[in-house]
């Protein structure tokens, strides 16, 4: 996961590079998703709640929202079931080809963004 | 003085992502930052900065694609930050005119997790990008793919919205 900011560093910094081409990973953090869940309720003092107890219920409602013809949430759902395809995860990370940059981790960027709310 | 600079022009330059790269590369003194915009009076600080330092602000809607005509010309890097249903269109004339201009590289708007493990027809999300990728790598043109993972902003706004539900069981790492 990285940010928007940190994004645009890196793009920036690979392109003052004249002949930099091909695939660039980079990320501003790496958890999984009960991290994540820790970290943002730690920060936020918001409740993840209603969630999916397994991959399949999952499924079974995205099912059901489509079967009840709720395009928007079945929309929503449907990309929640793509972040956990294995196939997305990036296979290794490059931010050490620009030392310079130091990406903000989640933690830092709730603080920074979402901590009031 | 601008001549020993790399000249990237970058597309979608008043959005969110663009604007962001917008600022970084008038901050690079190895740069010339030319832009191309649908709207100039969306960000007009950002126009004017691009002006005084010397590069241009090209006014083009992409979904009028025969009106992109030599707008690569002279430039070495073409960094696309389209969104949305004019991406492919916009990328792929933009590309043909890069073709004949001699472009050097182009950053297409991807910015997103790992799709090459996708093949065009898998998935609707990552269909456009991996379409634009198999014509990119047709040409001379050389493509610089950016994978950032999830993008922070992105991913607040979408678990903030109404309606959705977490799935947070399966303990694979995100990236």
């Amino acid at each position: 996961m990285t940010c928007f900011d940190d994004v645009a560093k890196y793009v920036v910094a690979a392109v003052e590079k004249e002949d930099r081409v091909g695939d660039l990973m980079i990320a501003g953090d790496v958890f999984t998703p009960i991290e994540m869940a820790e970290i943002f309720e730690r920060v936020t003092g918001k409740k993840f709640v209603d969630s999916f107890k397994s991959f399949e219920e999952l499924q079974k409602r995205i099912a059901e929202e489509k079967e009840k013809g709720n395009q928007f949430h079945v929309d929503l759902l449907g990309f929640s079931e793509a972040t956990y395809d294995s196939r997305i995860s990036l296979p290794y990370i490059q931010n050490d080809e620009f030392p310079e940059i130091k990406p903000c981790n989640f933690e830092n960027w709730l603080k920074l963004n979402y901590s009031e709310k | 003085m601008n001549s020993n600079k790399l000249s990237v022009l970058i597309v979608g330059a008043t959005g969110k992502l663009g604007t962001r790269i917008t600022k970084h590369c008038l901050e690079s003194s190895k740069l010339l930052v030319n832009i191309l915009v649908r709207n100039p009076d969306k960000n007009i600080p950002l126009c004017e900065q691009v002006k005084q330092a010397g590069g241009k602000v090209i006014k083009v809607d992409v979904k009028e694609t025969e009106t992109l005509k030599d707008v690569t010309k002279g430039i070495h890097t073409l960094i696309s930050t389209l969104d949305g249903e004019d991406t492919l269109p916009g990328q792929l004339a933009l590309l043909e005119d890069g073709v004949k201009n001699g472009l050097k590289r182009f950053v297409p708007s991807e910015f997103i997790v790992n799709y090459k493990e996708y093949k065009v027809g898998d998935s609707f999300a990552y269909d456009v990008i991996l379409q634009f990728r198999e014509k990119l790598e047709k040409t001379p043109v050389k493509g610089l793919h950016v994978f950032p993972g999830l993008i922070t902003e992105i991913f607040m706004d979408w678990i903030y919205k109404p309606g959705l539900h977490q799935y947070l069981t399966r303990s694979r790492s995100w990236r």
